[in-house]
C-alpha cells in the first residue's frame, strides 16, 4: 500500500502541495485540472522533487528517506507526461536500461512479459527512440516503466494528448494492469477515461484534495 | 554465418595493423610522432567517455602529468626499469587519485566541472615546479627500458620494440573502451547525458556513474602520460600539467568528437602532423594554421572526424539496398 502521509512541497517559495494525504491500495486516479499539482504530487512520490514535511511510506517502508534512483529497487515504475525516451538508444534499450542500472540477469524473460503484455512493442522493438511517432513512444515509455514497476506504477497524464485510437487501446492496456494485481497511482485532467478504468477518483484543486 | 567483427571492430583492427606495419616504411622523423599522437591519443580517449556523459575537463593535463611524474620517479628512485611495471603504477596512481577527486568533482557540471578540473590540474603545476627534487620547471628525465625483460637500445630510428609497446598498449586501450561503450553501463551514460533526471528515475545513480567515468578517463590519461615519458624520456610540468596542454586536448577532442573510439587516436595524429608542418614551414603564425583548420572541422564535420566512419557505413548501406533490389 502507497501512503501518503501530510506532505507540503514548493517549488522555489511557491506552496505547490499542502498537507496531501491519502491510500492508494489499489487502482487510483487522481483528478485535477492544469496547475492543480498533479504532476508534483507524483513527482514528490518519486522523491525528484523535495518534501518540505510529511512522508511517503510504501509496504512499510519510508520510501521519501531513499534517492530517486532507488525507488526501482523497491519495485516502483515511473511514466512521465512527457515520454521522454533516450532518442539515441533502440526501443529495445530504453526498456531494458531500469533493469541494467540494478545489473539484473533476467532480461530476457523480463522483456517478453512485456512484449506479451504490449504486443505492439514487438514491430519496433530494434528501432531508434526517435523514430518512433508520439503514440508509439507513449507505449515504449509505459513499457519501461513496467518492466521494473512490478508493485507500483506512477502514471501521469497516460492519456494527454494521444489519438482517441490510442487512448482506447491505453485503458484496455491499463485494466489489464489491474488484473496483474498491482498498485496504479494515475494523473488525468477530467475523469472520461478513468471512469472507464473503474479507478478511486481522489480530486485535486489548487495543491489541495477536495474530495 | 555469424560476424566476427563488427564494423566498428574491423576499423579499430585495419588502424592498428596500418600502424604497425607502418614502422618498416616511415622515415625516422614521423615515428616518433605517430607514437607521442598515441599518448595524448589516449588522454583524448579518456575525454571521450567523459563528452559521452556532456561533460569535458579543462585539466586532463593533471592526470597525463601524474602519469609522467609516477613514471620518472619510480625510475630514478625506485629503480623499476621495466616498461610494463611502471605503466602499472602509472595506472594504480592515476586511478587512485582520480578516484579521490572524482568524490568532489562529481558534484559539479557544465563548465563548473570543466573549470574544478582545470584548477586542480594547475596545483598540481604549482606544486611541481616548486619542488626542486622533482626538477622544478626543468622536470627529470628517464635513460634505457626494459620491455618484458627485454632491453632496447637507444638508437636514431625509435626502436621496434618500444614502437609496437606503445602502439599495442593504445590500441588495447581503444578496444577496451569500445567494448566499454557498447556494454549495458556504457549505454547508461547517454541516458544521463540527455536527462539527469529521467536516468534518477529510471534507476541510475547519476553520481556514481560520473565517479566511474571520471575515474576511467583519469586512468587512461595517466597512462598516456606514461606513455609519453617512456617515449620521449623526460617530462616537464609546462609540457603537462599546465593549462595550454589541457586546452589542447580538448581541441583535439573536439576535432574527433565522440561517434568513435578511433577517432581520438586519428586526430591526435592529425593535429600532431598539422602542427609539426605547420612549426616547419609557418614557424611564427602556426597557431593560426591550427585554428583555422578548427574552425573547418567544425564547420564540415560539426559531429568529429569519427563522423566520417558514419557516411562511409551510410554509403555501404545504400550500396548494399541497391544490390538487393
Amino acid at each position: 500500500m502507497l501512503k501518503v502521509e501530510n506532505i507540503s512541497v514548493s517549488i522555489g517559495n511557491i506552496k505547490i502541495l499542502s498537507n496531501i494525504s491519502l491510500n492508494v491500495k489499489k487502482f487510483t486516479s487522481i483528478i485535477g485540472r492544469n496547475g492543480a499539482g498533479k504532476t508534483t504530487l507524483i513527482k514528490s512520490i518519486m522523491k525528484i522533487l523535495d518534501i518540505d514535511y510529511g512522508n511517503v511510506e510504501f509496504n512499510k517502508i519510508k520510501i521519501s528517506n531513499f534517492n530517486t534512483y532507488a525507488m526501482t529497487s523497491f519495485g516502483i515504475g515511473y511514466m512521465p507526461e512527457d515520454r521522454r525516451l533516450i532518442p539515441n538508444l533502440t526501443v529495445k534499450e530504453n526498456i531494458l536500461l531500469p533493469l541494467w542500472s540494478k545489473r539484473k540477469n533476467n532480461e530476457n524473460s523480463a522483456l517478453e512479459n512485456i512484449l506479451n503484455f504490449i504486443p505492439e512493442v514487438k514491430s519496433f522493438l530494434h528501432s531508434d527512440a526517435y523514430q518512433l511517432s508520439g503514440g508509439q513512444q507513449k507505449l515504449v515509455a509505459l513499457a519501461r516503466a513496467m518492466i521494473v514497476g512490478k508493485k507500483l506504477l506512477l502514471l501521469d497524464e497516460p492519456f494527454e494528448g494521444v489519438a482517441p485510437a490510442l487512448a482506447e487501446r491505453l485503458v484496455e492496456l491499463i485494466i489489464g494492469l489491474n488484473k496483474l494485481e498491482l498498485i496504479t497511482l494515475i494523473t488525468e485532467s477530467d475523469e472520461t477515461y478513468s471512469k472507464l478504468i473503474n479507478a478511486d477518483i481522489i480530486k485535486l484543486e489548487r495543491g489541495r484534495i477536495v474530495s | 554465418m555469424q560476424k566476427i567483427l563488427n564494423f566498428k571492430e574491423s576499423i579499430i583492427l585495419i588502424c592498428f595493423i596500418s600502424l604497425m606495419s607502418s614502422w618498416f616504411i616511415l622515415p625516422d622523423w614521423s615515428l616518433n610522432i605517430v607514437c607521442l599522437a598515441c599518448c595524448n591519443g589516449l588522454v583524448v580517449l579518456g575525454l571521450l567517455v567523459l563528452m559521452r556523459a556532456g561533460l569535458i575537463s579543462f585539466g586532463h593535463g593533471l592526470y597525463y602529468c601524474l602519469g609522467g611524474y609516477t613514471v620518472a620517479i619510480a625510475y630514478n628512485f625506485l629503480n623499476v626499469k621495466d616498461a610494463f611495471i611502471l605503466l602499472s603504477i602509472a595506472i594504480i596512481f592515476g586511478g587512485l587519485l582520480s578516484y579521490l577527486l572524482g568524490f568532489f568533482v562529481r558534484k559539479f557540471r557544465g563548465i563548473f566541472f570543466a573549470m574544478m578540473n582545470l584548477a586542480l590540474s594547475m596545483i598540481l603545476f604549482g606544486i611541481i615546479v616548486k619542488s626542486v627534487s622533482l626538477g622544478s620547471t626543468d622536470g627529470f628525465g628517464i635513460k634505457e627500458l626494459t620491455y618484458f625483460g627485454y632491453k632496447s637500445s637507444e638508437q636514431i630510428r625509435l626502436h621496434i620494440v618500444s614502437y609496437f609497446f606503445i602502439i599495442s598498449v593504445t590500441f588495447i586501450c581503444i578496444f577496451l573502451v569500445s567494448k566499454y561503450i557498447k556494454s549495458p553501463i556504457g549505454k547508461m551514460v547517454l541516458a544521463i547525458k540527455d536527462n539527469e533526471i529521467r536516468a534518477n528515475y529510471l534507476g541510475i545513480n547519476v553520481s556514481k556513474q560520473i565517479h566511474n567515468i571520471y575515474l576511467i578517463s583519469g586512468v587512461l590519461a595517466s597512462l598516456g602520460g606514461a606513455l609519453m615519458v617512456i617515449l620521449v624520456g623526460h617530462v616537464t610540468p609546462e609540457d603537462t600539467a599546465y593549462w595550454t596542454k589541457s586546452g589542447e586536448f580538448v581541441f583535439v577532442a573536439i576535432l574527433s568528437g565522440i561517434i568513435h573510439v578511433i577517432a581520438p587516436l586519428i586526430g591526435s595524429l592529425f593535429f600532431e602532423f598539422i602542427r609539426t608542418f605547420a612549426l616547419y614551414l609557418f614557424p611564427n603564425t602556426w597557431q593560426m594554421t591550427i585554428g583555422i583548420i578548427l574552425i573547418l572541422g567544425i564547420i564540415y564535420l560539426p559531429e568529429g572526424i569519427g563522423s566520417i566512419f558514419n557516411k562511409i557505413k551510410n554509403i555501404k548501406n545504400a550500396f548494399r539496398s541497391k544490390k538487393s533490389l
